[in-house]
């Protein structure tokens, strides 16, 4: 028996829509009320790591639309994390909690600008330093200016609430930048981004001003980055500058290497993989980096697409079930 | 149409375009020949932007008056109405083949901030429709339907550079760049191409500048036929003249010696 399991297209909307036919629609609101639902299904260790997992995947799909779309290869998501959080945690007195997320995204985004200026000029590995430096460069402001970062005491960030309403903010924010996350991919605009990636000088010839579209790709990134940055904050409850050292930057690009270069869904997953991880071996401490290292190495020569493109695959396998 | 004055165009001590002046007339075919290293891809890159020449001039005429863009940014010239394509197919390979016609059309949508908030509230379906519609009609023309929705990079050479000339044309050019868009093609393959670019020409009314180095090629579609050697101007006139023209035939063939 053949069953017609997914609706044919029949209008060139069906290319634009985010959610193509009714069983997407219930598949959506399905996973919709179980996120609803983790507060009562889990234990308050496991949500707060859900919530970490949500946060953070935030910020990986921010550097994704910079790294896997665009394909400039950049190391400053420490930086841009850091003035994220404590943009929040000092105009969160002033503005509250909402208008001073958006805040941090914005002057994040400032700062992902200015830092990529050098974007123009460098390339690949070169970017990638240039970045890192504004990481170690930020990281080092922190220690050193006690104003900024509350000195040894470090800095406390006023309560939003209790665990499960800080979840809900979380999954709120997350639903608002990943169906934004998927309009901008599927827009001309992130087409523009694949375009660059590609090839820059056919881009440039079909009228796309490379200049505007990389300092665009920086800004957006740098702005999800930021308001992660700010639901940091939120989550921890408490910042210092150790949260921000270079090597987050490093966990950041190996979430998205394993998750899946140049693609939304594998944002999250790759973000529950890197933060969900480390919570099995909470004994073994050490053995973290060595199984990181070893699963990059397995994902970039066996799976590019990371474990999104595992998905894809497996996705066919059931949509094709009765002819394999 | 377009007017190059006196180009010069240096890399160090070479000079890859040698005072180098030439006229488009609109609804025109014009050729460019010329052995390798001649200079005809340089010629290319200097009207499209890409290289800046040392001096010279590149004017447009546009609606009568002359637009000076010597020093137009590419993507600015693109809105001028200047579409090319590459004699190295340079596709977006991860992208569908219908994405790749679309972005062609990315001069019509809006670009920046209000871009991206345009896309985040679903503001841009009607820029969606009617750049979808467009490509669609030269999807329809140039007989791409079977590959609407492959990757760009697993396609088949000739099947690319339709592709490529499909996504300079979604862009409503006022002139065309080909560069060598029929090298590697088989005899049939070569026939149908040659049929577009002249259907692109009388029906569209795009002015064209074709590089090629199959004769027989040139003479079938081009008015006129410029012949370069060591980024200077040899000849120039029609396919006959300037095949027969003893220098053209001196820097392809060489002359006797005695």
């Amino acid at each position: 028996m053949i069953k017609k399991t997914v609706r044919m297209k029949t209008d060139y909307l069906d290319d634009y829509r985010l959610i193509a036919d009714l069983p997407a629609l219930v598949f959506f609101a399905l996973v919709t009320v179980v996120f609803i639902s983790i507060p009562f299904l889990f234990s308050e260790l496991w949500l707060s790591v859900i919530t970490h997992i949500a946060l953070y995947s935030i910020a990986v799909l921010g550097q994704n639309l910079l790294i896997g779309y665009t394909g400039l290869i950049s190391f400053g998501q420490a930086g841009f994390l850091a003035i994220g959080a404590y943009t929040f945690a000092h105009s969160v007195h002033i503005l509250g909690f909402i208008p001073s997320i958006f805040i941090s995204g914005l002057i994040a985004s400032v700062f992902g600008v200015i830092v990529g200026f050098p974007s123009l000029r460098l390339k690949g590995p070169y970017l990638a330093i240039a970045t890192l430096g504004f990481s170690v460069v930020v990281f080092q402001v922190l220690q050193n200016t006690p104003a900024i970062s509350g000195g040894r005491m470090g800095l406390s960030v006023p309560s939003f609430g209790s665990k499960a309403e800080i979840f809900y903010l979380v999954l709120a924010f997350c639903y608002l930048f990943y169906i934004a996350g998927y309009k901008i991919v599927k827009s001309s605009i992130g087409k523009s981004f694949s375009a660059i990636r590609d090839s820059e000088v056919a881009a440039e010839t079909l009228g796309i001003n490379i200049v505007k579209m990389k300092l665009l790709s920086f800004a957006i990134s740098s702005f999800y980055t930021g308001v992660a940055g700010a639901l940091y904050a939120i989550y921890m409850k408490y910042l210092e500058p150790n949260m921000f050292f270079i090597t987050e930057s490093i966990l950041m690009f190996s979430a998205i290497v394993i998750g899946g270069i140049g693609s939304v869904l594998g944002s999250i997953l790759g973000s529950i993989f890197v933060i969900a991880v480390p919570q099995f071996f909470v004994g073994m401490k050490e053995l973290v980096p060595i199984i990181f290292g070893i699963v990059i190495v397995l994902v970039v020569m066996f799976e590019p697409l990371g474990l999104y493109g595992r998905w894809i695959k497996i996705k066919l396998y059931f949509m094709n079930l009765p002819f394999r | 149409m377009l007017l190059v004055q006196n180009v010069l165009l240096k890399f160090g001590e070479v000079r890859a375009l040698d005072d180098v002046s030439l006229e488009l007339k609109k609804g025109e075919i014009l050729g460019i020949i010329g052995p390798n290293g001649s200079g005809k891809t340089s010629l290319f890159n200097v009207i499209n932007g890409i290289y800046k020449p040392q001096s010279g001039k590149i004017l447009l005429e546009l609606n009568g008056e002359k637009i000076d863009i010597t020093n137009t940014p590419t993507w600015k010239r693109t809105r001028y109405g200047i579409s090319r394509t590459f004699q190295n197919i340079k596709l977006f390979g991860t992208l569908p083949v219908v994405d790749n016609i679309i972005l062609g059309r990315n001069i019509y949508s809006d670009s920046g901030v209000i871009g991206v908030l345009k896309s985040v509230f679903s503001m841009d379906k009607k820029d969606y429709i009617n750049n979808r519609k467009k490509a669609e009609e030269i999807i329809d023309f140039l007989d791409l339907k079977p590959y609407r929705y492959s990757l760009a990079r697993d396609l088949s050479l000739g099947v690319r550079k339709k592709v490529e000339l499909a996504r300079a044309l979604a862009q409503d050019p006022k002139i065309l760049l080909l560069d060598e868009p029929t090298s590697g093609l088989t005899y049939e393959e070569k026939s149908e191409f040659l049929y577009y670019v002249k259907e692109i020409n009388e029906k569209l009314g795009i002015s064209i500048i074709v590089i090629e180095h199959d004769v027989k090629v040139v003479s079938s579609i081009a008015n006129r036929v410029i012949a370069m050697s060591f980024g200077k101007i040899i000849s120039e006139g029609t396919p006959q003249n300037v095949f027969q023209d003893p220098k053209v035939i001196e820097t392809y063939i060489g002359t006797e010696r005695i």
